[in-house]
Formats: C-alpha cells, sequence, structure tokens
C-alpha cells in the first residue's frame, strides 16, 4: 500500500512540473436524503473535472485515484472539509487546489455548493452557490468549472456589477442565479453572458453583456411595476357581429360594458351586451314586384367570462385567450298586418337563450391603467331563433311562413378598459 | 178679393214647380246612388275604397252597366297595389279575409297592363283563369245581360291587406 501512495505521489509532483496548477476535486456530499441522487456526488465532479481540463495551465488529478487513497487513509469525505483534513489530502495528492461541494433539496430544486479553496493559505479562490434542476445541474457545473478553470489559469475572467431599481432582485447569469442586486464584481468567464435580474411584482429584466479578459461590465437594470396581476378592471366596447351562420341576417354592432378582476394569469369577468342584428326579407308581391320587409332582432345578454393571460410579462402587447357563456333574450321584431301603413305596429317577441364561445383578446400596454383591446369572439346560439318569411297572395293576405334560423357569429371589435 | 186668393195660390204653385223641376234638372248631373247598395268594405279591418256608379241605365232597380260603360274607385295613395274582380255570383270570404275565387270570372290588377288606377272599363276586363288564379291577357266576354259582384282590393307597400270597397251588385250587358 505504501508503495501506491509513493507511486502516487511520484506522479503527482511529475505532472505538477510539467503542468500549472495541481487541483483536486473531490466527491460531491449529497445532503438531500435522495438516494435516487447520490450519483451525482461522482458525476458532478466528473463534469466539473472536464471542464478544468480544457486548460493547459491546470492539471486535474485523476479522482478515481483521490478516492482510493482517502479510503485508505480512512479520511472521511465530508464535501467540505476541515484544514488538517485538506492538508493530509493536499501533501498525497500535490494538489495545490481542492474543490469541493455539496448538494442539497430535491430533483426539482438543487441546491448546489462549489468551493475552490487554495490550500497552502487557506484561501477560498472561489465559491457559488446555485439553484437548479436535475436536468440542468450537469451544464451549470461544467460551466462552474469553466469559472473556476478561468481563474485559476489566470486567463478569460472578467467580472460584472449588476445593480436595479428596485433593489433586492434575484441575478441570474446564463441562468444560474448567482446572488441578489446590488452584485458588485462578481467573476465570470470571459465572453457573452445572459444576464436577467428578476423580482417578485415586477418585470423581468435581462440583458447580454460581452465581459472581456480582466474585464468588469456595470449594468443598472430597471424592473417596471408588473400591475397586470390582481386588479379589478371596468371597460365598454363594440363587436362588429359578422360572418353569420345564415345569410338572412345582416352584420351589426354589439355593444358591452365588462367588469372583472384578474388573478395572476386568470381573469374573470362580467359582461352585459347589447345590440341588434339586421333580418330583411323579401318576396314577390304576386304583382309581379318584390316586397321587402324590415325584420330585425335585439340581443341583450349577461355572459361571464374566464380569460388566461397568455404572457403577463409581455409590456406593450398581451394576448389574452378565453371563453364566455351567457345568458339573455333575444328579441325579434316585425311589423304586424294593419289597415294601413300609419297604423302599423311593431310586434315585439322574445325568446331566452343561452350563447356561449371561444375568444381571443389582444391588450396593447397591457400593464398600464388605462389600455386598449382588441376583441374576437365566435358567438354560438345553440338554440336556433324564428324568423318570418312571407308569400305573395292576390286574393287576401300575404302568406306567412315561420323558419328557425341558426344564430352563429363571428364579432370583432375592441375598447378600453380602467384598471384599479 | 177671391180672384187675388187664388192668384196668390197659383203663384206659389208655380214658384214651388219651378223649384221642383230645378231639382230635378240638378240630380240629372249626379251619378245616381241606389239606396240599396252595401256601403261598407266586404273585408274586415280594411279601410273603404269608395266605387262611383257610373253606369248607363238602372233596369228595375238594377245598376245595370254596358261594355262601354266604367267603373270609377278612389283608392287612398296608401293602397299601392290593386285588385278588381268580378263575380258571377256571392264573394266567399273567409274568416281571415281569404277571398273564394269560385266564382271570379273576370277583373283587372296592379302590374298587368292595361290597369288604371282610378277607371276601369268594362270592355277591358280580363279574363281569370282558374287554373293559374290569375288574370289571363284576354279580355272578358260573354253575351246577354247577367247579374255580377264587384269589388276593388288593395294592399299597402309592404304587402298588406289594408283596404276594400264594398262588393257591388250590378248587371252587365255584354253588348258591343
Amino acid at each position: 500500500m505504501l508503495k501506491k501512495i509513493l507511486l502516487l505521489i511520484l506522479i503527482s509532483s511529475f505532472t505538477n512540473s510539467l503542468w500549472g496548477k495541481n487541483v483536486a476535486v473531490l466527491e460531491f456530499q449529497n445532503n438531500t436524503g435522495h438516494k435516487g441522487l447520490e450519483y451525482l456526488s461522482k458525476s458532478l465532479p466528473d463534469s466539473l473535472s472536464s471542464a478544468l481540463s480544457d486548460f493547459k495551465e491546470i492539471k486535474v488529478v485523476e479522482r478515481r485515484a483521490i478516492d482510493k487513497i482517502l479510503k485508505e487513509k480512512e479520511l472521511e469525505l465530508s464535501g467540505i472539509l476541515e484544514q488538517s483534513s485538506m492538508t493530509r489530502i493536499s501533501k498525497i495528492t500535490k494538489a495545490e487546489i481542492l474543490i469541493m461541494g455539496r448538494y442539497t433539496g430535491d430533483p426539482e430544486n438543487i441546491q448546489l455548493s462549489i468551493k475552490a479553496v487554495e490550500v497552502d493559505t487557506s484561501t477560498v479562490v472561489m465559491e457559488r452557490m446555485i439553484s437548479t434542476t436535475v436536468k440542468d445541474i450537469f451544464d451549470q457545473s461544467h460551466r462552474i468549472g469553466y469559472l473556476i478553470g478561468a481563474i485559476l489559469s489566470g486567463k478569460g475572467v472578467g467580472s460584472v456589477s449588476v445593480n436595479s431599481t428596485p433593489h433586492d432582485a434575484k441575478v441570474y447569469i446564463d441562468g444560474t442565479y448567482v446572488g441578489d442586486t446590488p452584485l458588485t464584481e462578481f467573476k465570470v468567464a470571459s465572453g457573452s453572458h445572459e444576464i436577467k435580474v428578476v423580482k417578485g411584482g415586477y418585470f423581468d429584466s435581462e440583458t447580454t453583456m460581452t465581459v472581456g479578459e480582466n474585464g468588469h461590465e456595470r449594468w443598472d437594470a430597471f424592473l417596471p411595476e408588473d400591475t397586470v396581476r390582481d386588479r379589478f378592471q371596468i371597460g365598454f366596447g363594440v363587436l362588429y357581429l359578422m360572418l353569420p351562420s345564415e345569410k338572412a341576417i345582416t352584420p351589426s354592432s354589439l355593444f358591452n360594458i365588462h367588469f372583472g378582476r384578474s388573478f395572476n394569469r386568470l381573469i374573470i369577468s362580467g359582461e352585459f351586451a347589447f345590440g341588434g342584428l339586421g333580418n330583411k326579407t323579401a318576396y314577390d308581391s304576386g304583382f309581379g314586384n318584390e316586397i321587402e320587409l324590415e325584420q330585425w332582432y335585439n340581443l341583450y345578454y349577461f355572459a361571464g367570462h374566464i380569460n388566461f393571460n397568455l404572457f403577463p410579462r409581455w409590456k406593450y402587447f398581451s394576448p389574452v385567450i378565453g371563453a364566455f357563456a351567457g345568458y339573455g333574450v333575444v328579441y325579434y321584431n316585425r311589423e304586424s298586418a294593419a289597415t294601413s301603413e300609419d297604423e302599423a305596429e311593431r310586434i315585439k317577441e322574445f325568446t331566452s337563450m343561452f350563447n356561449l364561445g371561444p375568444e381571443l383578446e389582444f391588450s396593447i400596454l397591457p400593464a398600464s391603467h388605462f389600455n386598449i383591446f382588441l376583441d374576437i369572439r365566435y358567438i354560438i346560439y345553440p338554440k336556433k331563433i324564428l324568423r318570418n318569411e312571407y308569400e305573395g297572395n292576390l286574393f287576401g293576405p300575404r302568406i306567412t311562413f315561420e323558419k328557425e334560423l341558426g344564430l352563429n357569429l363571428l364579432g370583432i371589435g375592441g375598447g378600453i378598459r380602467v384598471y384599479f | 178679393m177671391r180672384f187675388q186668393s187664388r192668384s196668390i195660390i197659383y203663384m206659389i204653385g208655380s214658384v214651388l214647380m219651378m223649384l221642383i223641376f230645378i231639382q230635378s234638372t240638378c240630380d240629372l248631373d249626379k251619378p245616381l246612388v241606389p239606396q240599396l247598395q252595401p256601403k261598407n268594405p266586404f273585408l274586415d279591418g280594411v279601410t273603404t275604397i269608395d266605387i262611383e256608379y257610373t253606369f248607363s241605365a238602372q233596369s228595375g232597380g238594377d245598376i245595370l252597366y254596358k261594355s262601354a260603360d266604367y267603373f270609377i274607385y278612389e283608392p287612398p295613395e296608401q293602397a299601392s297595389l290593386l285588385m278588381l274582380g268580378v263575380f258571377s255570383g256571392p264573394i266567399q270570404v273567409s274568416a281571415d279575409n281569404e277571398i273564394g275565387t269560385a266564382n271570379l270570372i273576370a277583373g283587372h290588377r296592379s302590374g298587368l297592363t292595361g290597369f288604371s288606377r282610378t277607371t276601369m272599363y268594362v270592355k277591358d276586363l280580363l279574363t281569370f283563369s282558374q287554373t293559374t288564379k290569375d288574370f289571363t291577357t284576354t279580355t272578358y266576354s260573354s253575351t246577354g245581360t247577367n247579374a255580377y259582384k264587384v269589388a276593388v282590393w288593395g294592399y299597402d307597400k309592404n304587402g298588406y291587406l289594408t283596404h276594400a270597397s264594398p262588393a257591388i251588385d250590378i248587371k252587365i250587358a255584354w253588348t258591343k
């Protein structure tokens, strides 16, 4: 056994003379309590070592050899070691830098802590703590390994400082949470980085920064207040009803007023709508001419809407999808028989009917207290409405036929809305 | 004194005779309106269309039209579409103002060539077809003198049956 240790020391000394700093990546400590995540204790250091091996100035001590030595010397793997233990390992492996790590949490949210320590001086060269998922953890550990490599090799390292209005926002660099604002001279590998600042109740702000070697970049992020969530709304609009399911119906307008409240991305609102639909009919009088008669429908209904804000953080334009269901009356208006035109009176018959349909809405400047919206919806009346059709008669009153009409319509319009 | 009284009686009598003569002369210029003809429209719930009697002669109390005679009716402007019907028997009308055509033999209407909104000559009446239930383009012709009922009815611009005349009883002597 002693021979093996001596051989390792000899190899380490030799490689140390050929390459730059010797770095040993120790096995990470699993504090998650999940045995299923135990494999990360070895595979994460492998990922880190792989990144370090890209730097010629760094010699990564073969980790299996380290594990073997540690077991033989009965040193406890604690992830973050005591100084005495670090010194002993350093002596054995000839590693100047020890990289240790531990992780906790669960598969969906793993907190990974990695520390690089210069053994001789007990100086923490770099320390990172990230929150990520199992899916992304190797990518993240590889990045950290690359950053450690850049720092140790003294090449390709820069820094960024991130501030925000308001303060205490979370800063993510390349998708990894690195701390809260103000973040000062945070070391990163030189190159391009995606930086995102996030704070609850405010819109995210993100940018791309290119950091040069030994360079320092600063970013003051402004986070607009996210007022889309949890607020009351009142508004009115108009829909142009078109493309009716029956040709007898002529397009017209439907006016609506609505009141509602948003619950995060969900918007629940009530609407009162009213409008009319043309229903002109023409028939041969029997005398050789055609007679046109005005008939029309008046619609009045209350409807409930449930909508979902697809992109609540979009600042200038926000699409919302949803559905509505309503109940109201359809008045059928027509002329009655009368002895003269002057005496003609209008007959009103009404039918109570349900309606429902899908809805697509686009809000312009959705975060402001006052906005304009565009509304597209398809209104379906499951029950049919009545329509009169006529036939001329030379020897008596005209002959009247009642016909059922399906009333399905496309509504396109818009309106204004106030939030409070 | 006795002479004077008799003269006064003669004078009064003369004046009365003159008045009766003048009155009877004036009556000759007016249409002869038979007292027994109906005055109400033959349909229910409609406005009346007046018919004037411009016949040639009365025959034993009957109104006698000849082929060269004409009917005059004065429909209001609201009655934009008109029908004139000559029935050979009673005009059958149902409760909902549907007019039976079984006895309809001739007439005219709006939309056909030669129809007038105010005056229709007997000689211009068209034959009614029981097949097509409309007037043909052929003028009606018959022989002898027969009794008929004549009526006019009209529709407003929206197609409502809104006007009708009384159904008058006449005789027509179908002579050229």
